[in-house]
């Protein structure tokens, strides 16, 4: 068994870095999951993306558990925009089982380049001013406030555009049923820069929802049978180790190195499955 | 994750200047005990994973099945993938059915999480919310029972 063994060894420690990595940029290390398995372990892309999801419910769940408490996550308006994400990742489950290896390569490759950049542009984000509550926002009482570590208070903040972020959320979801992934990305892009959420709520928020609409596709992949325990067992635990670790220092501390090497990362990697898709075809 | 700060408990209360009477009485409880699920199914998956991966790395999988690493890597399932066959290969003392259980325990934490949250705002009469969140426990409920049969 020593075959087995050693390969799931190496899988939990590579799953640590990925989740650790992935947690102090405030993605999720989900994304970085796939590329690891296929590129670096040579795994079939549906098995990778099947290990992914459950490792992003893993991850997510962990990292929320932390946020919720401290009073970062807006719940109100994760659990509206779950119902976009939900469907969405129901529809992304089913799509996926349509389209062959090299377009699942291609895809992940764009939405890997696509994740760099709110990276960028989070590199000097606080909290955005002149913002108003609109329509649906005051309706359903969405506003809040949340404790700012470096500020030392409560910054009270509104909540714009639902809409635009709920269809955005719709699609962000999509892409999470398709490739295994939590889409942090999308997801904070969504609340960022369409709701106007302070950069803090958004990434707290999203994570709150990543495990939900993970869970919305998970159950599809595990009884397709593209969950295989040996892959996502050691990933799952390496991911949850990393990701839970990394959670514990991103309230302290808002990190523009780890983000930047996340960055680097992100490109490299987008261009290696890009490559790979274009390959297999 | 064990840190404590007495000036991040205190509750957040005026928070909605537009709207004074759809404030929920206190938000502080709800996000504790959601922290608490979240916490909860994570741990416990993630023991019953742990458990079933360290015996299936020591013991290697029952007596008498010959799947190799290849086989497990390329989709082969060693018990029948249904809530039944999976409590059916425990019952047969295969490791690796415990690993399924956990995964699937694990799935389940946020549907647990999503559940209590339609209890909760239940429980805040805040009846718009306890019907998205309803929304949202069936869409998933439906995913997580394997509709796709």
């Amino acid at each position: 068994m020593l075959g087995v063994d050693a390969f799931m060894a190496t899988m939990f420690v590579a799953a640590v870095a990925a989740g650790l990595l992935g947690a102090l940029a405030g993605l999720g290390g989900g994304i970085l999951i796939v590329p690891l398995l296929t590129i670096g372990f040579g795994l079939d892309i549906r098995f990778a993306i099947g290990a992914s999801i459950i490792s992003v419910i893993a991850t997510s769940s962990g990292a929320a558990a932390a946020y919720v408490r401290d009073h970062l996550t807006n719940i109100r308006v994760g659990m509206l925009l779950e119902l976009a994400t939900t469907f969405g990742a129901v529809t992304g489950a089913y799509v996926a089982a349509l389209l062959n290896a090299s377009v699942l390569f291609i895809l992940f490759g764009l939405v890997l380049l696509f994740s760099v950049l709110p990276t960028i542009s989070k590199l000097g984000e606080d909290v955005p001013a002149d913002v108003e509550d609109d329509w649906l926002s005051g309706r359903l009482g969405l506003a809040s406030t949340y404790p700012d570590r470096s500020l030392g208070r409560e910054v009270p903040y509104r909540v714009s555009r639902v809409p635009l972020g709920f269809g955005m959320m719709y699609v962000a979801g999509v892409v999470s049923g398709l490739l295994g992934i939590g889409s942090g990305a999308l997801k904070v892009l969504a609340m960022d820069t369409a709701m106007r959420l302070p950069m803090k709520v958004s990434t707290a928020t999203s994570n709150f929802m990543i495990g939900v609409t993970a869970a919305a596709s998970a159950g599809i992949y595990f009884w397709r049978g593209d969950v295989l325990p040996v892959v996502a067992a050691p990933v799952a635990l390496g991911v949850l180790v990393g990701a839970t670790t990394g959670a514990a220092f991103l309230v302290r501390f808002n990190n523009r190195t780890v983000r930047l090497i996340f960055l680097v990362v992100l490109v490299v990697v987008a261009i290696e499955m890009l490559w790979r898709g274009a390959g297999v075809a | 994750m064990t840190r404590e700060d007495p000036q991040q408990r205190q509750p957040v209360a005026e928070s909605r200047p537009d709207q004074p009477d759809a404030a929920p009485p206190a938000s502080h409880p709800m996000e504790i005990w959601i922290s608490y699920a979240l916490r909860l199914g994570v741990s416990l998956a993630g023991i019953v994973i742990a458990i079933g991966i360290l015996v299936f790395g020591v013991l290697g999988p029952r007596t008498g099945e010959h799947i190799s690493i290849h086989d497990y890597l390329h989709g082969q399932h060693p018990i029948a993938l249904s809530p039944a066959g999976v409590f059916r290969g425990i019952g047969n003392g295969e490791p690796l059915a415990v690993v399924y259980l956990g995964l699937f325990l694990l799935i389940l934490t946020p549907v647990l999480r999503v559940a209590m949250t339609v209890f909760l705002f239940g429980a805040q009469r805040e009846w718009v919310f306890t019907l998205i969140t309803a929304i949202v426990l069936g869409v998933l409920i439906l995913g997580v029972v394997g509709l796709t049969g």
